[in-house]
């Protein structure tokens, strides 16, 4: 049925099944229920649309700022900017099946280097996989004729006075270069350091459902604005939001007992490495991680948030086991970051410690460690042990039962 | 339908249907006599209908008058049932009838009325079909997705601008409206998707999420709400949301109400006190002047020849596209079963071919008319191309339909 109503003024896109894999993977990691479904329908929407504009408009088009910076954006607004020739677009998805209003968040619109010149009006489906540009505006347009929605910090436009033709679109872009899209924007405060640790130290809860509603919108867009600040927000809503979902982490009473695993019985927060990592990185991680002749019967991973002041990031710790011929069980533990980190923080430490808490062997991260790994060890079934994750005054440990 | 014969009736008209089709224009005395009466006062005024068109559209931007308003009603009633009439011709699976359709969309015109802008040599009539067949085809397709939704997906679908004209035409308060809108914007921070696909079966929230909900909403209610008015349970919260979908699914989706359609516009009485009309001579010196300076008969030409031109240079693939969907009327689905295409791939060809005239006609309305097509300007010239394209490909012509087959 979904293209039984189609006009050739409208853009559509099919969504690949694998995109769709793919954008629904990366958008579970996101704190709330509201951002996760924000990150896949991005993630849908840019997936099928910046292909079409690369090969069929201008194939240098490119992410603003650049892709790894999505996640800390979508995780609290809706929305992507694409960079055409100097020319800014701003995908807007929804997923609404009235296409009766554009509503673009204040973000894109006030804070002066997130602005756009145009504005995408983007229909998804994931249902029947596909989307659909149905309409435009300027950054003009949307300042001078739409309506403000205090309640959301939301700029609402009409149908009716979007243009509707994306051919048209082209045609301007082409016969009309130099029209005027912008519309003057009242530049954001100046945030102290204090101010900006004060608002990032009460955000990062995603009991702070919709944190851009929660501050004022000139505080909240100069936060937003500084990069670094935007993805601390992030990564630490995420971290925690993951600390919530599995309170049984720091716990210490419960070892995990690896034993289990040899019947796969696997406690939730082991998972496979498929549902951690991508399948290109999975690849990557894969050779790494069978390097030497040793044979691996498991391999699990579990996530682990590192919080300190300075930063906070989202680490896997993989195990990988064996059975040896002996009866005893062979372990190998490493540590690698997830997401787009591509390093570990400098002096991690991993250490694998005895029943009596003495330190057997460790290992510390040294700059630019894409990770790290003990050296292998193996175990009689029944034993004690933990590993000890460190930086700092950080500090966790998990133990184990062989 | 049988097109009205002269000014007088196309400006006094309204379309009347028996058995789901049209059975004749009835008109309205206090219209027919303003018209007679402008024409009376105008005998030399141009006879088309696009004149006096622009003339009541001028006279209800500049003074809002409800004549104006009335006449232009009339006026678009053809446009409307065209679009009516070719949109259910693509569907024959439909179960609307053509009165639903034209219903549907009639109610739209005060919009119409807004959105249009007199650029000249663009006309009010092609604006308005097309308007009205985007505003069909949206509504057709909103009825098969509302269809096959449970009432969670489809509140998870759906504008906030529907949302509240639900809720209003349901004659809810304007406070009530407010704590459902709430209500409904926390619902969709924290209802989960479960699942990459089947967003249209999402089943009710679990307790859990009814207490997340109930917690956003008691806390929003503070900033969102004025007065922030009582705590809420998840329950009440759960109970205004189901009432919530029941209203959004009967605005989306009324009952059929063929046949007695209201007659939206005719309100003469209302007229009183405008009539009887006199002309406002300036508005019409200054677009008399137009229409003299712009010689449109000249300008249609030109058009064409730009336009068929234009055509020319296309692939055969393309003229072979826009002919199946234009003179055929095929939807694009049938097209790409039809020439064992893919769907996007009809959609994009079909694109790039409709941009390559709306290229060729924007070009030459800057080099002619020394319009410069901006994002502003763009609809309408995309609106003149669509009536070309329409009358180009439907006019009788043996050669055509000869060559299409």
């Amino acid at each position: 049925m979904s293209f039984a109503f189609e006009t050739p003024q409208q853009i559509w896109v099919e969504i690949s099944p694998e995109s769709q894999a793919d954008a629904w993977r990366q958008s579970q990691i996101f704190s709330t229920p509201g951002s996760r479904r924000n990150a896949y329908l991005n993630s849908l929407c840019l997936g099928a649309l910046l292909p079409l504009l690369q090969a069929e408009y201008a194939p240098n088009s490119s992410v603003w700022p650049q892709v790894d910076a999505l996640p800390s954006i979508w995780e609290v607004v809706n929305g992507v900017v694409i960079s055409l020739n100097g020319v800014r677009l701003a995908l807007i998805p929804s997923q609404d099946i009235d296409i009766s209003e554009l509503r673009a968040p204040q973000e894109w619109v006030d804070i002066p280097s997130w602005a756009a010149d145009y504005y995408l009006a983007v229909q998804v489906n994931p249902d029947d996989r596909w989307v659909q540009i149905w309409g435009y505006t300027t950054h003009h347009q949307l300042k001078t004729c739409s309506s403000y929605d205090p309640n959301d910090h939301t700029y609402c436009l009409d149908a009716f006075d979007l243009v509707q033709d994306l051919n048209g679109f082209w045609v301007v872009r082409q016969l009309c270069p130099d029209e005027v899209t912008r519309a003057a924007i009242a530049p954001l405060p100046d945030v102290s350091i204090d101010q900006a640790e004060r608002l990032l130290q009460r955000l990062r809860h995603p009991s702070i459902v919709i944190p851009r509603l929660a501050v004022p919108f000139e505080l909240w867009g100069a936060l937003l604005e500084r990069e670094n600040w935007r993805r601390r927000l992030c990564q630490q809503r995420q971290a925690s939001s993951l600390e919530a979902s599995q309170p049984e982490r720091l716990s210490k009473s419960e070892p995990v007992n690896l034993s289990q695993w040899f019947q796969n019985f696997f406690d939730a927060s082991w998972q496979s490495l498929e549902s951690l990592f991508d399948p290109q990185t999975h690849l990557a991680y894969s050779l790494r991680l069978s390097p030497s002749s040793t044979p691996v019967d498991i391999r699990r991973t579990k996530r682990i948030c590192l919080e300190t002041p300075q930063l906070s990031q989202t680490l896997a710790l993989v195990l990988e086991l064996n059975t040896e011929t002996d009866g005893r069980i062979g372990i190998r533990a490493q540590l690698h970051p997830v997401g787009n980190e591509a390093y570990l923080p400098t002096h991690l430490q991993l250490a694998l410690l005895s029943t009596l808490g003495e330190t057997l062997q460790s290992v510390q991260a040294r700059e630019q460690d894409n990770y790290i790994r003990l050296k292998r060890f193996k175990c009689q079934p029944g034993k004690h042990f933990s590993l000890q994750i460190s930086l700092g005054e950080f500090s966790l440990t998990e133990e184990f039962l062989s | 339908m049988r097109p009205r014969q002269n000014i007088i009736e196309s400006f006094s008209t309204f379309i009347e249907f028996s058995d789901d089709c049209f059975s004749g224009w009835v008109p309205d005395p206090k219209l027919q006599r303003s018209m007679r009466s402008c024409l009376a006062q105008l005998p030399e005024s141009p006879a088309s209908g696009n004149f006096w068109a622009l003339y009541w559209h001028k006279l209800w931007q500049a003074k809002a008058s409800k004549l104006a308003c009335s006449h232009l009603y009339a006026y678009l009633q053809e446009a409307c049932y065209w679009a009516a009439q070719k949109t259910i011709s693509s569907f024959v699976s439909l179960q609307y009838t053509l009165p639903d359709c034209f219903q549907a969309s009639i109610t739209e015109t005060p919009k119409i009325l807004q959105g249009f802008r007199p650029v000249k040599g663009f006309s009010l009539n092609a604006y308005a079909r097309v308007v009205f067949s985007n505003v069909i085809r949206n509504t057709l397709r909103q009825h098969q997705e509302v269809d096959i939704c449970t009432n969670w997906a489809l509140l998870s679908k759906l504008s906030q601008k529907r949302f509240v004209e639900a809720l209003e035409q349901a004659g809810l308060g304007a406070e009530t409206i407010a704590r459902y809108r709430l209500a409904w914007f926390c619902f969709k921070q924290c209802y989960s998707l479960h699942k990459a696909a089947g967003t249209r079966q999402l089943p009710q929230p679990d307790q859990a999420t009814w207490q997340t909900i109930a917690q956003l909403y008691n806390t929003e209610r503070q900033c969102q709400l004025t007065p922030p008015g009582p705590l809420c349970s998840p329950a009440t919260l759960e109970t205004w949301l189901t009432k919530s979908a029941k209203q959004v699914r009967t605005y989306l989706y009324p009952a059929k109400t063929s046949l007695n359609l209201p007659k939206s516009g005719r309100e003469s009485t209302e007229l009183q006190d405008e009539l009887p009309s006199n002309l406002d001579q300036s508005l019409l010196a200054d677009m008399i002047a137009e229409e003299e300076a712009q010689n449109r008969q000249t300008q249609r030409m030109q058009i064409n020849t730009v336009l068929r031109k234009a055509l020319v240079r296309l692939d055969v693939q393309k003229q072979q596209l826009l002919r199946l969907y234009y003179a055929k009327g095929l939807t694009q689905q049938q097209i790409a079963q039809k020439l064992d295409l893919k769907q996007y791939t009809v959609s994009r060809r079909l694109s790039q071919a409709r941009e390559a005239l709306l290229l060729a006609l924007a070009d030459w309305s800057q080099t002619t008319l020394h319009i410069s097509p901006d994002s502003n300007v763009i609809r309408y010239i995309s609106t003149a191309l669509e009536e070309w394209l329409q009358g180009y490909y439907n006019r009788p012509d043996p050669d055509l339909s000869e060559r299409s087959t």
